[in-house]
């Protein structure tokens, strides 16, 4: 264990009102620098984990910790990548990253640099930073919601099925966006999806959560990278990785099925 | 191989790339005759509006020279810009108009900032709002004209009733509206603000008020209209300036030529103020109208 990892330990959560925890008894360790897939059927509990760990939930029992420190709530080291597109429509593109630049109390003076920098990093042209959000595509979007959750260089980068409403080519450019700068510097990323190919093409290791808001089973990855979508199939242990997430999965949405009807 | 396409057939380059033809003498007096008819219909939508005011004035004309209603209870419309000219000429008419627009603008600016501070309070604090909500909800239904007798009560008949009437009036819808608008931030954007570090006054300054901002401006716009309102009704007493006191004026002494020059100035003060608060805060709320 080194000094970023993140350790939940005995996890549950419980909404108000709910019949049952959505978590429960969730033990996982995140080694510092991973890049984690959590995969799931829906209402299995992948996005409550990531909340729990971006410190927007607290635990109903159970402990979560990074670098050692209890999580307690929301903080800069820890970024966030949501779901759905969440810039601020009022804002250009390059107020909604300097906002976590403001946030962070960056100097003015160093702000315009840094927002230049992060626009390129995410592969967006330099005058889209006086664009409004609606004018520009989900992708694009995502891109700019990427680059802002990377404004203050966070040690923690928690993705909450970001490309779910994207084209599947835009989705495989993002995908490789999200490799690239996980690449360039390492940061941890724990990244929620419901895609089984997008958590083989991206992720070194992969946890499929059970219907009990556990973990059904934690795998490591063995693929090479750079993993080309096109040919994600003529990697020899692609077949046999795709094909357990595919039972584990089918396994745990019939559990949660059955559990609803019964 | 690929030919070269004849010139005007519309076919495709041998690079594949369309391109324009020239139109040939038929479709260019065809797209003329609708650029035409396109103008015309512009134009008429431009005149719209005056034509409109013309009508009624004809057919107010009317309805006094063939006696549908006593002079005495409608002027004809020459009567009315000839007093009209009397009251710009003896000063009284820009002198009322000026004095009313002091107190609306006053009132609207003293209702509107207790309203702002009130409803970002009870918007983002549970606590104020159980402490601030049941008494504002009681006393909201009660109509601001029927505190008029509580106001003189209160404040005497001078520049405090009309300035507490006003006040009061304008207050309640600026604070619903902003109280709504404070209250619907989404809580995705509360979060981002918090993961990124953000501290209170800049997620408030940056996220909370912006988002609020389309729905405060709608309440600002609606106690513009309710301030000059209440401003007519706190008129009727205590004062010897001011066009509500001028309309009192004009039905005692039963000249409807000046109670309709009164009502003419009190619409065009409503309107250019209402105008220019929008035209002034339009772009700032842009977004809210690109986004839907």
């Amino acid at each position: 264990m080194t000094g970023g990892d993140i350790t939940v330990g005995a996890l549950a959560v419980r909404y108000p009102g709910a019949d049952r925890p959505v978590v429960d008894g969730l033990d996982l360790t995140i080694e510092s620098g991973a890049f984690l897939a959590i995969l799931g059927p829906s209402g299995c509990g992948k996005s409550t984990l990531l909340n729990v760990l971006a410190g927007f939930v607290r635990p109903t029992t159970g402990s979560v910790t990074f670098a050692g420190r209890p999580v307690t709530g929301p903080g800069r080291e820890r970024g966030v990548v949501f779901q759905r597109d969440v810039l601020f429509p009022w804002a250009t593109v390059g107020s909604n990253i300097g906002f976590a630049l403001r946030a962070a109390k960056v100097p003015r003076v160093q702000r315009h640099d840094r927002i230049a920098e992060l626009i390129s990093a995410v592969g967006l042209a330099p005058e889209v930073a006086h664009k409004r959000p609606h004018e520009l595509s989900g992708g694009m979007r995502q891109r700019v919601g990427i680059a802002r959750a990377l404004a203050n260089s966070p040690r923690v980068l928690l993705m909450d099925e970001p490309f779910g409403a994207l084209d599947a080519l835009t989705r495989q450019q993002m995908q490789d966006l999200v490799v690239e700068l996980w690449e360039r510097s390492r940061p941890t990323v724990v990244f929620v999806t419901h895609d089984v190919d997008e958590a083989i093409r991206i992720a070194s290791s992969i946890v499929v959560m059970d219907h009990t808001g556990g973990i059904a089973d934690h795998l490591s990855n063995p693929l090479p990278r750079p993993r080309p979508a096109s040919r994600l199939g003529e990697f020899d242990d692609y077949a046999a990785l795709r094909r357990r997430l595919h039972d584990l999965l089918h396994g745990q949405q019939a559990a949660l099925t059955s559990g609803e009807h019964g | 191989m690929v030919s070269a396409p004849a010139r005007g057939s519309g076919a495709l380059r041998s690079s594949g790339v369309p391109t324009a033809v020239p139109l040939s003498s038929a479709a260019a007096a065809e797209r003329r005759r609708r650029d035409r008819g396109e103008l015309a219909r512009a134009t008429l939508l431009s005149a719209l509006p005056i034509l409109s005011l013309v009508v009624v004035v004809i057919g107010w004309d009317a309805a006094v020279r063939f006696e549908l209603f006593s002079a005495r209870l409608l002027p004809a419309p020459a009567q009315v810009v000839h007093a009209a000219r009397e009251m710009y000429s003896d000063g009284t008419l820009f002198a009322d108009s000026v004095a009313s627009f002091r107190r609306a603008l006053q009132g609207f600016v003293v209702g509107s900032l207790i309203a702002i501070a009130v409803g970002t309070l009870t918007g983002r604090s549970r606590i104020a709002r159980g402490l601030l909500e049941p008494t504002i909800q009681i006393v909201r239904p009660i109509p601001a004209i029927a505190l008029v007798p509580l106001a003189i009560l209160w404040f005497g008949i001078g520049e405090e009733s009309k300035l507490f009437l006003t006040s009061l009036g304008v207050f309640f819808p600026v604070w619903v509206n902003t109280h709504a608008g404070i209250a619907a931030t989404r809580d995705d954007y509360l979060r981002v603000a918090a993961s990124l570090g953000a501290s209170k006054l800049l997620t408030f300054t940056n996220v909370v008020l912006p988002g609020a901002l389309p729905s405060v401006l709608t309440g600002l716009r609606q106690g513009i209209a309710t301030s000059l309102i209440l401003i007519v009704a706190s008129e009727q007493s205590g004062v010897t300036e001011g066009l509500g006191f001028r309309l009192d004026q004009a039905r005692l002494f039963s000249q409807p030529d000046r109670l309709f020059v009164c009502l003419g100035a009190l619409g065009i003060v409503g309107a250019l103020a209402d105008q220019l608060f929008h035209q002034a805060t339009r772009h700032t709320v842009r977004w809210a109208k690109e986004q839907s």
